[in-house]
């Protein structure tokens, strides 16, 4: 029966941009910003590790891949994973300093990161376009027997589908292995899991590793897809601060519910609804509704 | 010889501006074992209320009544939010970032509401340029490096030599034992984190004239360096987290005379996160 619903669901979602076109674009952020939330719900809610930078590795996968395509001329595939091994390389060097700090090191070092990364971006505007941004064109996605432009709005949905699917899967595969066990056994006690063995500064490495790659998918996916990057996209609670904010995916976390599978993602649709709604009515109301689902998931958290 | 000498100027005046704003978080730190996320937004907080509050009161009266509002903003806010949940730290991680998005929407309303604009010019309090061979050096800054200076002073005294200072001291190293030799801890740390909040805001005030100009999204910057200052000094160590201020804002000025001010400020960062390597409990941390 289980099976069933997931299968209907689905194909749901799957049939849904040609039944009704108008929910593809909505769609496609909600996927993207969707394996965002994933990631970081990999370190927060399985790892119990607090990163309020997620969003460096999200802008190392978009540089990645959009530095491969303009310097390299790359195609399709060979920019994505370029942006991936942009992110997993950045999160491997950021992870090796702040896993070993206590809590709030963590939390700093993260953060610091994505100022320093910003500062970075705006100085060497030369090479990454600054505020303004550079756009490129995005190499055709080719797959055996069929090229599909990255142009066409259907391409860029089943792209973005696949992209959160695949993170699901691993996310799925983790959470049921011996290595979600360890994940877990670090964020509930640490002495515990040293005790029992673990050895705890690998098992957070790895954690902080896993995400910043999936970020890195997320960003590299995304930056095709819009055929754009800026430097914004390194800013420090870059969510908060601008016009029209991209879902944050630390809210998305808190949101949906912590170390469950598809909870980010629906914290994500949630945001994108909020925004969808309170962006037309009163701006404002946003930024606000996200500072109280902060202080009342805090407020009221069992952990 | 000049550069030279104006960037040692500037150095120093950063120096004292940014060992303001540390030792504040370190302190709350240490009384209530929370980093305050919020610390940007009791700046931001303190600017803007010196720049409302100089038409009536003239600055040197802003620059004296703004930290005290501030103050007792934070130790209202202290009371019922911070302390009890102050025992595990990702809890209360995520209630001072909850405060800071509410106070910085609210902030950003209220001004949006009552001028209509978000950003304001701020006019320099006074007039003082200081020759310095053929250039010259705005004699405020040195104004505010004494003023932060003499701030820091009188803290360092009433922490070493007066009762409360012990009191302070006691509770940072043991809360139970405070407690139990009949000192008030819920009292003296909402004390604290309004005594933070009030070093914060006064920081922001100072900061205003230099800046030149004053908005809601001022502290964000702000609030990351100097977190990473403090940790970096060690939680809760007022010793380490001045050393630290003062060793960030020599690299970043000396740093800016060869290198574009961003890179510059983002050498400076990278510099001092280093230290964590080789401390990750921070310069002034215990092991």
């Amino acid at each position: 029966m289980k099976r069933l619903t997931l299968l209907g669901a689905l194909a749901g979602v799957g049939l849904l941009p040609w039944v009704w076109e108008g929910a593809a674009l909505w769609g496609i952020n909600l996927f993207i910003w969707g394996l965002m939330a994933l990631s970081l719900n990999l370190l927060y809610g399985y790892t119990g590790l607090l990163s309020l930078g997620q969003g460096v590795y999200f802008a190392l996968g978009a540089y990645g891949a959009a530095w491969s395509v303009i310097y390299g001329h790359a195609g399709f595939w060979t920019a994505v994973g370029a942006g991936i091994l942009c992110a997993l390389g950045g999160a491997l060097i950021v992870g090796w300093v702040s896993v070993r700090t206590s809590s709030f090191g963590f939390v700093v070092i993260t953060l610091v990161t994505a100022l320093i990364c910003y500062l970075l971006a705006l100085g060497l505007d030369s090479v990454t376009g600054g505020e303004d941004g550079m756009s490129f064109r995005a190499p055709a996605l080719k797959l055996p027997g069929l090229v599909l432009p990255i142009q066409n709005l259907f391409v860029r949905y089943y792209l973005a589908l696949g992209a959160l699917l695949g993170g699901l899967g691993i996310a799925y595969l983790i959470s049921k292995s011996l290595v979600g066990l360890a994940l877990r056994a670090v964020r509930d006690d640490e002495i515990a899991a040293e005790a029992f063995g673990y050895n705890v500064f690998a098992v957070k490495l790895f954690a902080f590793v896993l995400a910043g790659g999936m970020a890195g998918m997320a960003g590299a996916v995304w930056a095709l897809s819009k055929e754009f990057v800026r430097a914004g996209l390194f800013q420090p609670f870059a969510a908060f601060v601008s016009a029209q904010p991209d879902p944050d995916p630390l809210i998305a976390v808190l949101l949906g519910k912590a170390g469950t599978l598809l909870g980010p993602v629906v914290g994500t649709g949630i945001l994108l609804g909020l925004r969808e709604l309170l962006g037309s009515m009163w701006p404002p109301g946003y930024a606000l509704a996200m500072g109280i689902v902060v202080l009342t998931r805090a407020l009221f958290r069992s952990a | 010889m000049e550069p030279w000498a104006l960037t040692l100027l500037n150095a120093l005046v950063w120096g004292a501006l940014w060992a303001l704003l540390a030792v504040g978080l370190s302190l709350i730190y240490g009384a209530l074992g929370v980093l305050n996320l919020a610390h940007g937004t009791f700046y931001m907080l303190g600017a803007l209320l010196s720049w409302a509050l100089t038409p009536t009161l003239g600055f040197w009266g802003a620059l004296c009544v703004a930290p005290m509002i501030v103050g007792l903003i934070g130790a209202g806010l202290a009371q019922p939010l911070v302390i009890r949940r102050a025992r595990a730290p990702l809890s209360s991680l995520l209630i001072m970032f909850g405060i800071m998005l509410i106070l910085q929407q609210l902030v950003t309303l209220s001004l949006q509401m009552a001028t209509g604009e978000l950003r304001h010019a701020v006019a320099p309090p006074l007039r003082w340029p200081i020759a310095i061979g053929a250039r010259f050096y705005d004699g405020y800054r040195v104004i505010v490096a004494l003023v932060a200076s003499a701030v820091l002073l009188g803290l360092w005294a009433l922490w070493g030599w007066t009762r409360w200072g012990c009191m302070l001291r006691a509770v940072r190293d043991n809360h139970e034992l405070a407690r139990v030799v009949g000192i008030p801890v819920p009292r003296v740390q909402a004390g604290v984190f309004g005594l933070g909040a009030a070093l914060a805001a006064l920081a922001g005030a100072l900061t205003g004239p230099i800046t030149r100009e004053v908005s809601p999204t001022m502290g964000t910057e702000i609030l990351l360096v100097s977190v990473l200052i403090t940790v970096v000094g060690g939680m809760g160590s007022l010793g380490g987290a001045f050393a630290v201020a003062v060793l960030y804002s020599f690299l970043e000025n000396f740093l800016t005379m060869l290198a574009d001010p961003m890179l510059a400020r983002a050498g400076a960062l990278v510099t001092i996160a280093l230290i964590l390597l080789i401390r990750p409990q921070g310069l002034g941390g215990a092991a």
